[in-house]
């Protein structure tokens, strides 16, 4: 609860920063829709067109019309494509929740049981292969895996769709693109950190007591990996959840991430601005989440903040 | 000596070794069932090393290279290592010097004891349970099942040492090894460690090699005295021959530096013991021995010279 109300501070905060920001463009925005609409720029023009949209008051008092609208439910009004944000972004929303949710479990279905072999067979042949391809994916940049897996299943094999989301086979590509890194990644985190408890001195109690070196893996080393593998991983989520402008853009997957990228291009403020205060009540959510994850996972943060 | 009974540990001529350096040489004991040994010596001098390469925990590093080391008329040394890891825990336990080397910290103590019985045997949870609260009564440890619902770090440190004995003793191996597993305790809580370890032996007749720094705990708990330095076996025998008539220069050394209660300043022993790896010529404690002679680091051979029966030492003058 307490964490909840400190999300208050940092949004008017976040929103406040971005808004002061966003007025050192925000002239382009009148130019850009008179153009967009095929209007004569005249200063005249301009300047009426300002009144309008209400550009001509001093910056904190737009910020806190704004703000009042925000409160009372209006998110605000899209110039270009002449509809109310909220609408727009809750269409959004669903295609960036279920490729956040796809390549996130993809990653996790990858990386930590090759991480955890990478580990156990420690600068054995099979670390060495496992590292290789890690090497391989973290150095592709996420464009290049993108179009590389459009030519092989797309193009060539003509197995799956190019672009767009017509169910579940659209989403194999753009997953895939991000699993690649990510799973690219983590292999190397979850390696590395598996290697950092296989050293601490409970497993050797537990080889001492002869456990099986299958139970010391999974129901120990793993389970104090996961402390460090969940911060990671919310890490993730929230930059997955703020939608992944290139690889939706290179797919067409209508996300977040590429209305906001439209948005940029249009200087459309009204978009960026939700978009500003949807990635902080992803940030703020996703520690809180993490903070409570914690709590399951480690004794010591749950029994000591009670006591 | 009438009858000979098959030694429970027998140690020939062992040397180990960590990357590539030399750490244990030619190591020699015997250790009768039942019996507690009690390793000594500074830091560095390879004590943990020998109570590893025992129960097999050296390591990738670190390797057998030669000798015999039979446990129980089993080859440990060429044991396969599945049969080494049923053989830990059932017919050998081992205790730490820090309790959180035996426990996981984030799992509950009675999560850690189930999954350690199930390692070996197949138990119910009932079964299980009856086991655990019978070597807690064994043990002398009350609130049995406020204990197995706890976490690590919410008993004491002397308390988790002695529930790691528990722990350890589940099973009811044959030996027990412990590499300074009061080291890290209360002076006073020591003393509660250290007589749970003796009640074992008597009640249990479990065979304990104990490895410590502490001369203290060794006079009181121990059978026999093994004195290690630099890698070497020095001194070894029955308590109070090795206490009340120790030969080897450095056990006089060792046995001179310990706190008296009354009167007389402990004393020290200068120098410091050469590096593993380090090479040297003759006896490794002679450039720090008050009654060096010149040969002593020339190249004499050591070898154990006896001076009671399974009394004996390196030191080819410890005997003046």
């Amino acid at each position: 609860m307490k964490r909840l109300l400190q999300l208050i501070p940092i949004l008017l905060g976040i929103t406040l920063l971005s808004y002061a920001l966003m007025q050192t463009a925000s002239a382009d925005t009148v130019d850009m829709i008179m153009q967009k609409r095929g209007m004569i720029l005249t200063p005249e023009n301009q300047a009426l067109m300002r009144h309008e949209m209400g550009l001509d008051q001093p910056f904190i008092i737009q910020y806190f019309q704004w703000l009042g609208k925000i409160l009372t439910g209006d998110m605000g009004y899209s110039y270009f494509k002449n509809t109310d944000v909220f609408p727009l972004f809750m269409k959004a929303l669903p295609s960036t929740l279920l490729l956040t949710l796809s390549s996130i479990v993809t990653t996790i279905c990858i990386s930590i049981p090759l991480g955890i072999i990478s580990a156990v067979k420690q600068n054995k042949i099979t670390d060495y292969i496992i590292r290789f391809f890690s090497f391989i994916g973290n150095a592709l940049p996420g464009f290049f895996v993108a179009l590389m897996l459009l030519l092989i299943f797309a193009l060539w094999l003509g197995w799956l769709p190019v672009m767009g989301n017509n169910g579940f086979v659209s989403i194999i590509l753009p997953t895939l693109t991000l699993a690649i890194a990510m799973s690219s990644k983590y292999t190397r985190q979850v390696r590395a950190t598996v290697l950092e408890e296989l050293n601490k001195d409970y497993v050797t109690g537990c080889l001492a007591r002869g456990l099986k070196g299958r139970t010391i893996i999974l129901a120990n080393v793993l389970k104090n990996s996961m402390l460090t593998i969940v911060t990671l991983l919310a890490l993730s989520v929230g930059s997955l959840l703020g939608g992944t402008a290139i690889t939706e853009s290179i797919f067409m997957w209508p996300g977040v991430g590429k209305l906001v990228v439209d948005a940029i291009g249009n200087r459309d403020y009204a978009i960026i601005q939700v978009y500003v205060i949807w990635m902080a009540i992803i940030y703020v959510g996703i520690n809180l989440i993490t903070d409570i994850i914690y709590h399951f996972l480690d004794p010591r943060i749950r029994l000591r903040g009670e006591g | 000596m009438t009858t000979s009974v098959a030694p429970i540990l027998d140690v020939k001529q062992l040397d180990v070794s960590y990357h590539g350096t030399q750490i244990l040489r030619n190591l020699t004991l015997d250790l009768n069932a039942g019996e507690i040994l009690g390793i000594v010596g500074e830091s560095g001098s390879g004590k943990s090393t020998l109570i590893k390469a025992i129960i097999g925990l050296l390591g990738d590093n670190g390797r057998i290279d030669h000798g015999k080391l039979e446990f129980d008329n089993i080859d440990l040394i060429r044991i396969k290592k599945k049969e080494l890891r049923k053989l830990r825990g059932t017919k050998m336990g081992m205790v730490f010097q820090h309790p959180g080397m035996s426990f996981n910290p984030i799992r509950k103590i009675g999560v850690q004891f189930f999954e350690a019985l199930r390692a070996h045997e197949k138990f119910d949870q009932r079964q299980a349970k009856e086991r655990i609260l019978k070597i807690f009564s064994e043990l002398r440890l009350q609130d049995g099942e406020r204990i197995l619902q706890s976490y690590p770090f919410e008993l004491s440190g002397g308390m988790n040492q002695r529930v790691a004995i528990a722990l350890a003793m589940v099973l009811n191996p044959v030996m027990l090894l412990a590499d300074e597993p009061t080291s890290a305790l209360d002076v006073t809580v020591q003393a509660q460690v250290v007589r749970q370890m003796m009640d074992l032996r008597d009640d249990l007749g479990t065979t304990i090699i104990m490895v410590t720094h502490n001369m203290g705990v060794v006079s009181y708990m121990v059978d026999k005295i093994a004195v290690m330095y630099a890698g070497n076996l020095v001194e070894y025998g029955k308590k109070l021959d090795v206490m009340k008539n120790p030969q080897h220069p450095y056990t006089k050394a060792l046995i001179a530096a310990i706190p008296q209660l009354k009167g007389g300043d402990m004393i020290g022993i200068p120098g410091r013991p050469p590096m593993f790896g380090e090479t040297y010529l003759g006896c490794p404690f002679a450039p720090r021995c008050p009654s060096s002679l010149s040969e002593c680091s020339q190249d004499i051979k050591l070898e154990r010279n006896y001076y009671e029966d399974e009394h004996w030492t390196l030191c080819p003058y410890g005997c003046e």
